[in-house]
């Protein structure tokens, strides 16, 4: 009796045991091509704003400010020592043209959750 | 005859002996029986609730999920194409990515949109400010929402722009 009770029990934590392993992780939806659109957004806003003409850093970080303040992401772009906030963990990072002094650069631009 | 008469008296009480043993034995399979299997329902019970709220928590997540991303797609549609300043006319026109004209984030019928996604309901809005320039623009609670990071308006102030649905 002892012996068929300890095997009904091992198959039915074996069945469940992937069950309970999955849901020890927490589940996390993947929003890799939210956090792109996002970070093309912001790209797409400064450049409405008029703030690449002439890589206007004041204006840049101005903005970056207020959009700090509505989503709470910091923004940064790596090459110009431009950053909105302290970050802690981050995002995406994207990379595109800009005309710097003229000429056209790489800017990589760091989107992270504010610290 | 007497001395018949207790040999049956010993038959008897050997076999009354017997019979109460058995019985007693019996019991204690019974009894035994009951506390073996117990746990063991005790344990498919359990199991099986709890991989039935599994299941269900499961299956609720992948439905947000699939509800997000349904949104996430709307959204772009939405701030690129349907809601933003327009130049030119017919196949010639030309579009403003995230460049929201309010007229035409108005006129977006959100019903028609939430059908064409198997969504229950669509809210579309600015946020903090500007809900209520949109007909549509309250959010529900407990709905699931995605933000998108617009201008709008003459000067081009920055906006955010919440697309909700259930």
């Amino acid at each position: 009796m002892q012996t068929i009770e300890a095997i009904i029990s091992l198959l039915v934590f074996l069945s469940i045991l992937p069950l309970i392993l999955s849901s020890i992780e927490p589940h996390v939806p993947d929003d890799s091509f939210y956090r792109l659109h996002l970070a093309n957004d912001i790209w797409r806003v400064f450049y409405l704003r008029g703030d690449f003409e002439n890589f206007d850093k004041s204006a840049l970080n101005s903005d970056a400010n207020q959009i700090t303040k509505l989503t709470s992401l910091c923004i940064g772009f790596e090459e110009e020592d431009v950053t909105s906030c302290v970050s802690d963990s981050e995002l995406i990072r994207i990379k595109k043209t800009a005309i710097v002094d003229g000429n056209p650069k790489w800017i990589t631009m760091k989107l992270s959750v504010k610290k | 005859m007497a001395n018949r008469s207790s040999t049956d008296r010993f038959t008897l009480a050997s076999t009354s002996a017997y019979v109460s043993t058995s019985a007693s034995a019996s019991g204690a399979v019974f009894l035994d029986l009951i506390f073996a299997t117990l746990p063991i329902i005790l344990i498919v019970v359990y199991t099986l609730t709890h991989a039935a709220y599994l299941s269900d928590n499961r299956i609720r997540n992948l439905e947000e999920e699939v509800t997000f991303h349904k949104l996430v797609s709307v959204s772009d549609i939405i701030v690129k194409q349907l809601a933003v300043q327009k130049s030119g006319g017919g196949w010639d026109s030309k579009f403003e990515p995230n460049l929201i004209d309010e007229s035409e984030l108005s006129s977006i019928n959100p019903s028609a949109v939430a059908e064409s996604i198997g969504l229950k309901s669509i809210y579309i809005g600015f946020e903090p400010h500007g809900a209520q320039s949109v007909q549509s623009g309250t959010k529900k609670q407990n709905s699931i929402c995605v933000y998108r990071i617009v201008v709008s308006g003459e000067f081009r102030e920055i906006r955010k722009l919440f697309i909700c649905g259930d």
